[in-house]
């Protein structure tokens, strides 16, 4: 370990400290001629004679230091940072044609990224509860034959008594809760407006295994009889009470009804859909009664030694036997377990891989672009190449220091690429569809620098190596013996440049099309008619708490011109 | 011979921390004026022994009182050198045998 360490500090030294390297090696050779004359000064020769002799007897200096440099074998990084200078003169020499193709590339990169943000926010990163991939969505799952479909399963919310029997009858997990939420008028204060509330069962914390920041939740016996108390959202704590612990035990008027504040949740917890206030669920004696009742929503928390799996299976089989004790109200219906995430996802994965799929097509075409640039380029220098070659470079070195060049020009397009990344995942939010989840979460985060920087370096490649083996591959003495600037394309390279030419326009063809099929269905949407004229027709929408139910007419008829 | 020199450096250096030219005076001494290693081979491989860590470098004031550079064995320099000497053993055993046999 230790030895593997001096090596890499020894090598550090040879390539950032050089100069000092270099000092130290002629100070060592120095020291070793002084001994020598030294040495012949007391066998009796004149100074003179002692310092030819040592030098005579050291040999060539020059070579030993050429060599005792070539042994500490930091050739690589020396050559790559010789190449790294050579790249940006080159670069700096043609601005035009730099400016292009890192314009070019930052767009497809960008592009890249920008969708890369989205997936990884939507798709890959975690939930951000314990042991996400613990909690599941339970839902009636309801399968019909359809004539012309087959069948067909759609998953319905649930009633009261059968997820009883589910709760009771099942062992896979470890809590299950049923909720409600919808959009309530709610009182703090003296301001009135909507905020999101949610109904809750009993265990329903339990399966988030969430704590409340400060105060308590519900007790299991509260949540049975529907008592009166209410939790708040971090996000509402602070909105309506500046964080204050005095909110604690403070009064939140729900439908008209008070509810004293029993405690706020941490924050970043609002489940469903950002909910601002939890309350325990009141279960009216109808929905108690019918089976038919589908009214809840249901979530629960797997044990962690249950799979996905097995939780099905026994949701299957308690679902099958409940459809047999109770076929007027459960005929064809089973239970579904769904990963929270998945349910979360739903059919937005799709649209986003599609996404993904039409941002990799441009970032192909640009990479088609740069190569045929990049191609134009390597004709034009072929004279340069010839040079270096005839100098002694392997067709190896050559290589790489073009590569290296793509590689550079590649980074400084995925850096430029990452800031239209930043506005343009900005616009696709804006941009987003209603109720795409997990929206706030989208950002530049450390797998999406990873991704673009991934992105750089494999386009450079796919840009940079065809042209790059062209440029390489030539006759010497061909090239050398042309005169002057006029130099000939070679046939191969004409040929290569057909073959990207028709790549390119093939996949913008199907980019083209894709998006037109898109718009089209889009603009049919559009069209649908309606049967009615939607011109000048407004749709609103007003709660009256159950007490003031009497004066409602009254009200409605205020509004009416 | 190939790794010859590499092995006469460990061992020279395994007896006490030596700069380059003492190593070379002590290879000819020790060799009775047999082995006469010049300087465009002596540092190379001291360069290269330094970069494989088996020896380590240090600037010392020398009898001389001018600076040197001191060069000792690592750890790893004295499990080298042990295989190393094993290997040059065989191998010149081996040489000997046939040398003589013929």
């Amino acid at each position: 370990m230790s030895r593997w360490l001096t090596q890499l500090r020894l090598a550090f030294r040879s390539v950032f400290r050089r100069k000092r390297v270099d000092q130290e090696l002629d100070e060592e050779l120095q020291y070793h001629l002084q001994r020598e004359i030294d040495e012949g000064l007391t066998t009796g020769l004149t100074p003179e004679e002692a310092r030819y002799a040592a030098l005579r007897t050291m040999g060539a200096i020059a070579k030993s230091k050429e060599e005792s440099r070539d042994m500490r074998r930091v050739n690589f990084i020396d050559d790559l940072l010789r190449d790294l200078r050579y790249a940006c003169r080159s670069l700096r020499r043609s601005p035009g044609f730099a400016a292009l193709a890192v314009f070019i590339m930052a767009l497809g990169i960008g592009a890249n990224t920008a969708v890369f943000s989205v997936v990884n926010a939507v798709l890959l990163k975690p939930l951000s509860y314990r042991n996400p991939d613990r909690i599941v969505i339970l839902s009636t799952r309801v399968t019909t034959s359809a004539a012309d479909a087959g069948q067909v399963s759609l998953d319905e919310q649930v009633s009261i008594p059968n997820f009883q029997d589910w709760h009771d009858q099942s062992s896979s997990f470890e809590a299950m809760a049923y909720y409600g939420s919808r959009e309530a008028p709610v009182m703090t204060g003296g301001t009135a407006e909507y905020a999101r509330g949610t109904a809750v069962g009993p265990e329903f914390f339990r399966v988030f295994a969430v704590k409340p920041l400060i105060g308590r939740f519900f007790t299991a016996e509260e949540t049975k009889t529907g008592s009166d108390g209410v939790m708040i959202s971090h996000a509402y704590w602070q909105s309506h009470f500046g964080g204050s612990l005095g909110a604690l035990g403070q009064a939140v008027r729900v439908y008209g009804r008070p509810l004293p504040i029993a405690g706020v949740l941490p924050p970043g917890f609002g489940f469903p859909d950002k909910t601002d206030l939890w309350v325990p669920a009141r279960v009216s004696p109808e929905d108690m009664k019918y089976r038919g009742a589908q009214n809840w929503l249901a979530v629960g928390r797997i044990k962690p030694e249950v799979p996905l799996g097995r939780a099905q299976a026994e949701m299957t089989t308690i679902g099958r036997r409940l459809e047999q004790q109770y076929p007027e109200a459960n005929k064809n219906r089973t239970v579904g377990v769904t990963r929270l995430r998945d349910e979360m996802v739903g059919d937005i994965r799709l649209t986003i891989y599609l996404l993904f799929g039409a941002v990799s097509v441009v970032l192909l075409i640009a990479c088609a672009n740069t190569a045929i640039l990049l191609l134009g380029k390597a004709t034009a220098r072929t004279r340069e190449v010839a040079l270096r070659a005839a100098l002694g470079a392997s067709r190896r070195r050559i290589l790489r220091q073009l590569i290296t060049e793509s590689l550079l020009l590649s980074l400084i397009a995925g850096a430029s690429g990452l800031l239209l990344a930043y506005w343009g995942s900005k616009v696709l939010v804006a941009l987003a569809p209603v109720g795409l989840p997990r929206l706030t979460e989208i950002g530049i985060d450390r797998w999406v620098l990873a991704f673009t920087f991934g992105v750089s370096m494999i386009s450079s490649l796919l840009f940079g190596l065809v042209p790059a083996l062209y440029a390489s591959k030539l006759d010497l003495n061909e090239t050398l013996k042309q005169s002057g600037a006029r130099s000939v394309m070679g046939g191969g390279m004409v040929r290569m440049r057909g073959v990207l030419v028709v790549g390119e326009i093939a996949l913008a063809v199907v980019l083209l099309s894709g998006a037109g099929l898109l718009i089209k269905s889009f603009v049919a949407l559009h069209n649908v008619t309606l049967g009615f004229r939607p011109e000048n027709v407004l749709v609103m929408r007003a709660t009256v708490p159950a007490p003031f139910q009497a004066r409602a007419p009254a009200m409605l008829s205020q509004l009416k011109p | 011979m190939q790794g010859t020199l590499d092995l006469l450096i460990l061992k020279i250096v395994a007896l006490e921390p030596m700069h380059g030219w003492a190593i070379a005076h002590r290879i000819r001494q020790m060799s009775s004026e047999v082995l006469l290693v010049g300087q465009s081979a002596l540092y190379p491989a001291l360069h290269k022994l330094e970069h494989q860590g088996w020896i380590e470098a240090e600037w010392k004031i020398s009898e001389t009182n001018r600076r040197a550079k001191y060069y000792s064995l690592t750890r790893a320099g004295r499990k080298a050198l042990a295989q190393e000497a094993a290997n040059w053993e065989r191998l010149s055993g081996a040489i000997s045998a046939i040398v003589r046999a013929v």
